[in-house]
């Protein structure tokens, strides 16, 4: 042996491996002596001699180590299998509690995982997403600031867009237009899309027959989608046959030379019925838009080369404003008094992905219902880990004779550690599986209220997967940590003796009860809060009376057909004894235009509406002064009729007989009427006015009948529509439907609150039933010898609920200051509004209270009529 | 007594011959030396630590030296029931070999 060479460390690598496979008590000598034998052989035949046997010894031993290794591990974890499952068997009111609540909490989750990846995937399925982009216009003040930013742009910018830009290969109109399809003798009022040529080529809707680039290469072509070419067609081959259709006065066939698929749900542009905008020009319907610079009414999406482009035009779109919009300015100087140094536009594009969820462009929806919806799937799911945690740490006495056991036996604290976490990833993973069933059965009702069309395959998706498998992995680590780090920290001298206090009398469970209850009291405040302000809304007098009113569509847009129509329609109407007041709008009840007046540097925003004659006596307002319009007063056409608040606010002293100033018509002011509320109730009541201009158009009929006989009236309305608008469809409803339609919204969000609160409060009281039959378990010696020493039945019941009763008291006290400041910043949105008086509160006080009395009092009065003798005994 | 395999034999010996220096490495040595075979020190490892169990042999820790890289010695030594169970075998063995001779198998081959 040459000691004098020096020493040399073998290769860390093989050093680390052999350490793991020979741990040698954790003293390692076995690695000196590798490290003497390397040595030797390297002084006598070289290093790489030595690093190849070293080499060869770890691999040698490699086979051997990890079929131990596996071996072991298999035998454990099938121990851990077969305790876990022992438990979930014997502890049956556990586990199904365990398992119910998590599962119900999972399928919230999943389902708002859905719902919000839906939102998220709007328009994604363009093969051209990511160089589509819609226009939008910018509207800004005379000081040039943003006033507001809107999807709508004028009908001819399109055209112009493509000229000017050479950075578009496509600009393309998409709009909705209602009007009236006709064939084989029947009508039906259709909601018809006005595109441009190339509108299959830059959008990725797949046709089922006819060509992307040419089903529009024919004038009057009209494409249809699938359920559209079922329904006009049947079975029959749509191609080459023809529809009729009608606007306005204008009617003319149409030649079906596409079938499109349905567009998918997370489309904003969707269509039924399309024919090209040349086609549509030739029956007149864009009227009133075409060459008009100043109308903004319009959908315009532009496909461009490539990702550079949308910059190159941001940069190019001032001087294309300019351009066609300077000659206005003059004009609009000169008439509206336009004092701004700029132009009051500008334009922006929008991503077509980013269309669906950008609120800074008006008509967009926003992101607000997103998060109210993920915060209570969230509320639900911690509400279920908490009953996790909490009945773990309840059962925690007994199971803590297991660690004593395992750990007397040998088991690493890292074992038990592994073991507990593997357990509640099992419990969560099989509460998963029970909540993608349960969501199964929620999806037709979720897509009801969401309006939405998700299916469960969709979470087949790879990545959707992997978000479920991360689900279940942070709720089984999250709801699995009490047992996981603290359980598996316990002593098994501490154990076995009996050292150990836990369970029972917790402070943590305690407050974790409080976090739920307050939860749960908080969603049922929510909800009885939210059903109250709907009724309220459903049921305040708006000023007007909305029942036994029917609109009628005239869809008409010309303004003398339409005033023609609604002439002809009172002619041979009025002297019906049934009809007691027939009007006519030109927009519908609820939806008229704004007019902005100026007055001492304020801006007041007063509606203004083309009515008719009898409008108010239909709508049963109330006159205060003056008269309304009546066709005796031929000069009635250049009066107008305004209400108490458009007096107030423009500070007008003795109103009647005086010119309405500031107004970009010249009308006579002729009568005042009462207050109405014009707008859903989330506004206060706005200034108005109204006209009987007959240049303006008549685009609704409106009613009032007398209650009796309704359905005889409607068949009467009907058959003299017919004689008068033989090629249009009769198209009414109740103006009161119409009233309570305008707040779908709030029901929709009444009913999602509503069963959230539902489950959480169900969750919450699975928790503390489970808790009540540990606690009871626990002291049913205790309640033995109390009844023995003479302890009276509801002594014992009280003994038993107390404490949850208390703990239901303090969440309520933690709720409802919360619920009442949430509900005051979510009331504050209505102009009208309850006022959140404590009877609310009171009243989810006294719910929350008799559900948590009623969940734990059977189980104490169990315990409480229990014969001593029996509970004494059991040991 | 139960009897031992042969490598234990071989290891047990091989620890009394070695006397104060029985540890691994010359061990192997020494038996790579007399079986002409190259063994592996897992087969070394696995016989030391089955004798030491059947409280044949007990094991210390010696010092380190600069060569094993400052890793201890595990020294091993025969306890009584160790001695005895080589004085055991060896009386088996004689008592097995006696009146055989080497040209005696021989012949038979």
């Amino acid at each position: 042996m040459k000691s004098h060479k020096p020493y040399r460390n073998p290769p860390k690598l093989a050093e680390w491996a052999l350490k793991h496979i020979y741990p040698d008590k954790g003293q390692f000598t076995s690695l000196g002596d590798f490290r003497e034998e390397y040595n030797d052989i390297a002084t006598e035949s070289g290093i790489s001699k030595a690093m190849l046997w070293y080499w060869m010894q770890v691999l040698k031993s490699t086979p051997h180590f990890l079929k131990n290794k596996i071996y072991w591990s298999l035998v454990m974890f099938n121990n851990y299998i077969k305790i876990a499952f022992r438990n979930l068997a014997k502890q049956k009111i556990y586990s199904t509690i365990n398992i119910l609540g998590l599962s119900v909490g999972l399928a919230g989750v999943t389902l708002i995982f859905l719902f919000v990846q839906n939102e998220l995937s709007y328009d994604r399925f363009h093969e051209n997403a990511e160089n589509l982009y819609r226009v939008y216009a910018i509207h800004h003040a005379e000081d040039g600031s943003i006033q507001s930013r809107s999807r709508l742009v004028t009908l001819p910018m399109g055209p112009a867009m493509e000229e000017y830009f050479p950075e578009i290969i496509y600009s393309v109109r998409a709009n909705n237009k209602t009007a009236t399809i006709r064939t084989n003798g029947k009508l039906f009022s259709e909601n018809i899309t006005l595109v441009d040529k190339p509108f299959f080529q830059a959008f990725s809707f797949p046709l089922i027959a006819g060509n992307p680039s040419s089903v529009f290469a024919q004038p009057k072509s009209m494409v249809l989608t699938e359920d559209h070419a079922r329904k006009y067609f049947g079975s029959a081959d749509p191609i080459g046959k023809t529809l009729t259709l009608i606007s306005g006065q204008n009617q003319s066939d149409f030649i079906i030379t596409g079938v499109a698929k349905q567009p998918p749900q997370n489309s904003t542009i969707t269509f039924d019925i399309l024919i090209d905008m040349e086609s549509a020009r030739s029956l007149n319907m864009d009227r009133g838009w075409r060459n008009n610079w100043g109308a903004f009414g319009w959908q315009n999406y532009v496909l461009v080369r490539n990702r550079n482009s949308g910059d190159s035009i941001l940069k190019r779109f001032p001087s294309f404003t300019r351009l066609y919009y300077e000659p206005l300015l003059e004009k609009a100087r000169k008439k509206s008094g336009w004092k701004g140094k700029g132009l009051p536009l500008s334009f922006g594009l929008q991503e077509i992905t980013r269309v669906h969820l950008d609120p800074g462009v008006k008509g967009t929806p926003d992101l607000s219902s997103i998060l109210i919806l993920s915060g209570i799937a969230f509320i639900v799911l911690l509400v279920a880990c908490i009953n996790f945690t909490n009945l773990a740490i309840s059962r925690a006495s007994t199971r803590s004779l297991e660690v004593g056991m395992r750990k007397v036996l040998g088991a690493e604290r890292r074992q038990l550690i592994r073991q507990f976490w593997g357990e509640s990833l099992m419990i969560t993973s099989i509460a998963m599986l029970a909540g993608i069933v349960l969501v199964g059965m929620a999806l037709p009702t979720f897509n009801h209220l969401a309006s939405k069309n998700l299916e469960l395959e969709g979470l087949l998706q790879p990545i959707n997967i992997l978000a479920l498998l991360a689900l279940i992995a942070i709720v089984g680590i999250a709801s699995g940590s009490y047992p996981a780090l603290i359980m598996s920290g316990f002593r098994p001298v501490e154990i076995f003796k009996g050292k150990l206090r836990i369970g029972g009398k917790n402070l943590m469970t305690r407050a974790l009860v409080v976090v739920q209850f307050t939860l749960s009291v908080f969603l049922i405040i929510s909800t009885i809060i939210m059903g109250r302000q709907i009724n309220f809304m459903l049921n305040r007098d708006p000023g007007f009376n909305k029942e036994g009113v029917i609109g009628i569509a005239t869809q008409e847009p010309n303004a003398k057909a339409g005033n023609n129509i609604l002439k002809l329609f009172r002619e041979r109407l009025s002297q019906q004894q049934n009809i007691l007041a027939i009007t006519g709008t030109s927009v519908p009840f609820g939806d008229a235009a704004v007019f902005p007046f100026k007055k001492d540097g304020r801006t007041i925003d007063a509606y203004q509406n083309r009515v008719d004659y009898d409008f108010f006596k239909t709508l049963d307002i109330e006159v205060v002064q003056g008269r309304t319009f009546s066709p005796e007063f031929p000069t009635d056409v250049n009066g107008v009729v305004v209400n108490e608040r458009l007096v107030k606010e423009l500070e007008i002293d003795d109103p009647i007989g005086k010119p309405l100033e500031g107004f970009y018509m010249r009308l006579t002011i002729i009568g005042v009427v009462k207050d109405y509320n014009i707008e859903d109730f989330r506004h206060g009541i706005a200034p108005a006015l109204h006209h009987i201009k007959p240049t303006w158009d008549i685009a609704y009929i409106y009613v009032r009948i007398s209650p009796t006989n309704i359905s005889e009236t409607l068949s009467l309305m009907e058959k003299t529509w017919k004689s008068i608008q033989p090629n249009k469809p009769f198209l009414y409803g109740f103006l009161d439907e119409a009233m309570e339609a305008m707040y779908n919204k709030e029901k929709r969000w009444r009913s999602i609150v509503g069963y959230s609160s539902a489950l959480a409060i169900l969750i919450a009281c699975m928790g503390i039933f489970g808790l009540t039959s540990i606690s009871v378990d626990r002291k049913t010696k205790e309640i033995g010898i109390r009844k023995v020493l003479g302890a009276s039945e509801s002594q014992i019941v009280y003994m038993v609920i107390k404490e949850f009763i208390l703990l239901v008291g303090i969440a309520n006290i933690v709720a409802w200051p919360l619920a009442y400041y949430v509900m005051r910043i979510l009331l504050d949105n209505y102009y009208y509004r309850i006022s959140v008086g404590p009877q609310y509160f009171f009243l989810a006080g006294i719910l929350s209270f008799i559900i948590a009395g009623l969940t734990t009092i059977f189980l104490a009065a169990k315990a409480a009529v229990t014969n001593p003798v029996e509970s004494l005994r059991y040991e | 007594m139960k009897l031992l395999s042969r490598p234990e034999e071989l290891v047990l010996l091989a620890v009394w011959r070695l006397k104060e220096n029985a540890y691994c490495v010359p061990i192997r040595k020494q038996l790579a030396q007399v079986t002409g075979e190259n063994w592996s020190f897992g087969a070394i490892y696995d016989p030391l630590d089955r004798l030491e169990k059947k409280r044949l042999l007990e094991s210390l820790l010696g010092d380190p030296t600069p060569k094993r890289g400052g890793k201890s010695k595990r020294i091993y030594k025969l306890t009584a029931d160790g001695r005895r169970a080589l004085l055991e075998i060896k009386s088996i063995s004689e008592a097995m070999w006696k009146g055989v001779s080497k040209p005696a198998l021989e012949a038979k081959k």
